[in-house]
């Protein structure tokens, strides 16, 4: 696994691409990146942010800030928060052809030290294949503007699903 | 009191909402009832999900939002009321309203676990003000949408009418209500170009 990534190098990159609205369930390294943009609480290009405890709620406000108000959004969860939200996902993606982009923390790789967060990893790409959605990850803060442009530009066309992996 | 069939709701609600409203319903018989008489509507095919579709798109446009969903819906996802009381300070255009008909409709009535279910301290206990209407003449009495508490539920009875499956599947649904809000200037994300 690579070094953290700096939640500034994040946030910055959220407002290079013009992410209007961020939906969120926090874990503990998601949680800087949030602080910083419910403290930017939607002011200098930074997107408003709405914390929920459940992943399915925050997929569900995504998908209706991408389809419906037509501006860029992110569902940020926790790579088990993928599973959570799959009901939702499945209904809206593969049901009606809705989208919502997705930004997500990946637990359990080679690395992990936490042993549950081991199924995590298992679980994540299976997921996001059985639903139709691309990812691309960042593994290092070089990166994360150039994938999150390119994650975005692709899910703006709403034909697939989009997720972020961040490599914590 | 006269008990509220679901064709007089589905009447007594598309008189409240004015044509650009954007009425977002979630899946069974008495959302489908209603969202046939109402033009700009995206009928969702999943449960749990209506109420954070319509929190998002409220958070991000100009638009009148109205949420329908069923009891079992929102029990499925209870969680979302939470981030609605969140949001709400910052929801002027949204309103929630539930059908509660205490049952599992579509399997033929089957009664719902927890008959009695009391949305008021439900709702009290996320922070939201919540009113329960269950008869004709207390409908008569409401005023428009804004006037409406952030949940109102509707105790409907036995549906009195039978509700035809909905005309398009999932994908034409969105489709169309897309177009609609393309038409009203609600422009979708960067067209798809050629490289």
């Amino acid at each position: 696994m690579s070094g953290r990534i700096n939640p500034s190098v994040l946030t910055k990159a959220l407002i290079a691409t013009d992410v209007a609205f961020v939906a969120a369930t926090p874990d503990s390294r998601t949680a800087p990146l949030l602080r910083e943009l419910i403290d930017l609480d939607g002011t200098n290009g930074a997107p408003s942010v709405l914390v929920t405890p459940d992943e399915a709620s925050a997929v569900s406000m995504v998908a209706g800030a991408t389809f419906l108000s037509g501006v860029r959004a992110l569902a940020i969860m926790e790579a088990s928060g993928l599973r959570r939200a799959y009901e939702a996902l499945a209904r809206l993606a593969l049901g009606h052809g809705i989208f919502p982009p997705l930004l997500i923390t990946v637990r359990g790789g080679v690395g992990e030290r936490d042993w549950w967060a081991i199924g995590q990893q298992v679980t994540l790409v299976r997921c996001l294949e059985a639903l139709g959605y691309a990812w691309e990850q960042i593994d290092t803060e070089e990166m994360a503007d150039a994938v999150l442009a390119k994650a975005l530009a692709t899910a703006d066309i709403q034909e697939c699903g989009v997720a972020v992996l961040r490599n914590f | 009191m006269s008990k509220i069939a679901l064709s007089r709701f589905a009447s007594w609600i598309e008189g409240k909402l004015s044509k650009d409203t954007l009425l977002i319903t979630s899946l069974g018989d008495s959302c489908a009832a209603v969202a046939l008489g109402h033009e700009r509507t995206l009928a969702l095919d999943a449960m749990g999900v209506a109420l954070g579709l319509g929190i998002g798109v409220a958070m991000t446009s100009t638009l009148d939002v109205l949420v329908l969903e069923t009891d079992g819906s929102i029990l499925l996802d209870l969680s979302a009321l939470a981030a609605y009381a969140e949001a709400s300070r910052r929801l002027a255009n949204f309103r929630l309203a539930i059908i509660d008909n205490e049952s599992y409709q579509s399997a033929g009535k089957f009664p719902r676990p927890c008959h009695t279910l009391n949305w008021i301290t439900l709702c009290k206990a996320f922070d939201l003000e919540c009113e329960v209407l269950s008869s004709v003449e207390a409908l008569d009495g409401m005023g428009g949408m804004s006037d409406w508490t952030a949940v109102t539920v509707f105790k409907v009875d036995e549906p009195d009418i039978a509700v035809d499956p909905l005309p398009l599947n999932g994908r034409a649904r969105a489709s169309r209500i897309r177009g609609q809000l393309e038409q009203a200037g609600i422009a979708y994300p960067r067209p798809a170009t050629k490289n």
